[in-house]
C-alpha cells in the first residue's frame, strides 16, 4: 500500500546526459505495441470475399472510425483517418491493459499521454500552417487585438496540458483508488466492479475523448 | 514539540478534515437527490401510466448520485479510524487539506451528477417510448461529471499516504493544505458545468424532430463538451501536483 507513489525507474548515462527511464511503462508499451501488429497481421491473414467474424469485427471498426473522421475533418479526413485509428485502438488497449494481472497501463505514466498531446500539438500547428500559409497562422494569434497575442499563445499550450493531464488524471486516478479500495476491503467483492468502472468505462471514454479532441483541434486550426 | 501533544493536534486535524468531508459534502448530493424525486413525483402525476419506469430511473439517477458521499465518507472514515500513527504536524495539515479537497468536490459533483438524473426523469414522463436513449445518457452523463470528483478523491489518497518527512517546515505545511483547497474549490465549477451539459443533452434529444437520429451525435458532442468544461479541474489537478511533490 505504501508504493503508490513509487515509480520504478532504471537511470542511463548516454554521452553525458541521465536518462531516467521508467522500464515498466516502455514495457507495457511495447508489449501492447506487439499485441496490435499480431492483431493487424491475424485480421490481414483472414480476409476473404465472405468476411468471417474476425474480418467483421475488424471491418466494424475501421467503418466507426471512418465515418467519425469523415465527420469532423470532411474533405481532409482521408489523411489523418490512419492517425486516428492507431491512436485510438492503442490508447484504448492502454487504458484496459491494467485489467490483466500483472500489467500496468502505460497512460498511468504522464510520459505517455503527453507526448501523444505534444504529437497532437506539433500536428495541429503543422496542419494549420500548410492550410493558411504562415501568415495568416501567425496573425491569427492577435485575434481580437494584438495585445491578445501572449494570451493566445498559452491558450494553445494549455490544450496540451489539459489534454494529456485530463487522460493522466482519470487512469492514474482509477489505478489508484482500485488499489487503495482493494487495500481497504481486503480484496474481496468490490474491485472488479471497479475495474469495470474505471477500466472499461472511464479507459473506453478517455480514449475516445482524446482521439476526438485531437482531430477537432486539427479540424479548427485547418478551417 | 512534545510528541503527545503532536499527536493530539495531528488527530484534531484529522477530526475537523472529516467533518468538512462529509458535513459539507452532504449538501450538493442531498440536494440533488431531492431534485431527481421531486422531477420523478412530478411526472408520475403528469404520467401515471410510467409510474414503474420512472420509480426505477429516480432510484438508479440517485445511486450515481449518491457516488460523491460515499467518496466523502470513504475519506472521513480514513481520516479517523485508517491512521494509526500521528507523529508529524505536516500529517494534520494534509489530513485537512485532503477533507476540504473532497468535501468541495462532493458537494458540487452532487449537485451536478443530479442534474441530468432528474431531467431525464422529466423528459421519460414525456416521451415514455425513448426511455432507452435518454436512461443510456442519464448514466454516461452523470459518470462523466465526476471525473473532477475522482480528481479529487485521488489528491485526498495522495494527501493521506504520502510519506511526511520530520524535517517539514512551515511551507510544507501550507502546501499540503493548499493542494487541498485548490483541487477541491477547482472542481465545484467543472462538475456543475458537466452536470448542466449533461442535462441539456437530453432536452436536445427530447426537442429533436428524429430524436434516434439525433442520439449520435448528440452524445458525441456532450462528451467533447463535458471534456472541455473539465479543463479547468484538470488544471487545478496540475497546480496540486506540483503544491503536492515540489514543495
Amino acid at each position: 500500500m505504501g508504493d503508490i507513489t513509487h515509480v520504478p525507474t532504471f537511470v542511463v548515462e548516454l554521452f553525458g546526459i541521465t536518462l531516467t527511464v521508467n522500464y515498466l511503462t516502455v514495457f507495457n508499451t511495447w508489449a501492447i505495441m506487439a499485441t496490435l501488429i499480431v492483431l493487424a497481421f491475424i485480421v490481414r491473414g483472414r480476409i476473404k470475399e465472405t468476411p468471417g467474424p474476425v474480418q467483421r469485427v475488424a471491418e466494424l471498426y475501421i467503418s466507426a472510425m471512418d465515418n467519425l473522421t469523415r465527420e469532423t475533418l470532411e474533405t481532409t479526413s482521408r489523411a489523418y483517418f490512419p492517425l486516428v485509428a492507431t491512436m485510438f485502438a492503442f490508447l484504448l488497449l492502454c487504458n484496459w491493459w491494467g485489467i490483466i494481472p500483472g500489467f500496468e497501463e502505460p497512460t498511468k505514466d504522464l510520459n505517455t499521454p503527453l507526448s501523444l498531446g505534444l504529437m497532437g500539438f506539433f500536428l495541429t500547428h503543422t496542419a494549420s500552417i500548410r492550410a493558411k500559409g504562415i501568415g495568416l497562422y501567425l496573425k491569427e494569434y492577435t485575434h481580437p487585438f494584438f495585445i491578445m497575442a501572449p494570451l493566445n499563445v498559452v491558450g494553445e499550450l494549455a490544450k496540451v496540458v489539459s489534454i494529456s493531464f485530463r487522460l493522466f488524471g482519470n487512469i492514474m486516478g482509477g489505478a489508484i483508488i482500485i488499489t487503495v479500495v482493494s487495500w481497504m476491503v481486503y480484496s474481496v467483492a468490490l474491485p472488479p466492479f471497479l475495474y469495470a468502472f474505471f477500466g472499461m468505462f472511464v479507459g473506453t471514454v478517455q480514449a475516445f475523448v482524446f482521439t476526438m479532441l485531437t482531430i477537432t483541434y486539427i479540424a479548427v486550426a485547418t478551417k | 514539540m512534545d510528541p503527545v501533544a503532536v499527536s493530539l493536534i495531528v488527530k484534531a486535524m484529522y477530526a475537523l478534515g472529516a467533518a468538512f468531508a462529509v458535513g459539507f459534502g452532504a449538501v450538493g448530493p442531498g440536494t440533488g437527490m431531492g431534485l431527481n424525486a421531486a422531477s420523478a413525483v412530478e411526472g408520475m402525476g403528469r404520467q401515471p401510466g410510467t409510474s414503474s419506469d420512472l420509480f426505477r430511473i429516480m432510484l438508479i439517477g440517485q445511486g450515481a448520485t449518491s457516488t460523491p458521499p460515499t467518496f466523502a465518507l470513504v475519506i472521513a472514515i480514513l481520516l479517523l479510524f485508517g491512521m494509526g500513527d500521528a507523529t508529524y504536524l505536516v500529517q494534520g495539515f494534509a489530513g485537512l487539506g485532503a477533507g476540504i479537497s473532497i468535501g468541495a468536490a462532493s458537494f458540487a459533483s452532487g449537485l451536478g451528477s443530479s442534474l441530468p438524473a432528474s431531467m431525464a426523469c422529466e423528459a421519460i414522463a414525456r416521451q415514455p417510448h425513448l426511455r432507452r436513449p435518454f436512461t443510456t445518457l442519464m448514466l454516461v452523463g452523470q459518470a462523466l461529471s465526476q471525473t473532477p470528483l475522482i480528481f479529487a478523491l485521488l489528491v485526498s489518497f495522495l494527501l493521506i499516504f504520502l510519506p511526511a518527512s520530520p524535517d517539514a517546515g512551515i511551507l510544507q505545511y501550507v502546501a499540503r493544505i493548499s493542494a487541498g483547497i485548490c483541487m477541491g474549490f477547482g472542481s465545484i465549477g467543472s462538475s456543475i458545468g458537466s452536470g448542466l451539459a449533461a442535462e441539456l443533452a437530453i432536452v436536445g434529444i427530447r426537442h429533436h424532430r428524429e430524436p434516434e437520429k439525433a442520439s449520435g451525435p448528440i452524445t458525441r458532442t456532450m462528451l467533447l463538451g463535458l471534456a472541455v468544461a473539465q479543463s479547468p479541474s484538470v488544471f487545478a489537478l496540475v497546480i496540486s501536483f506540483v503544491l503536492l511533490l515540489t514543495i
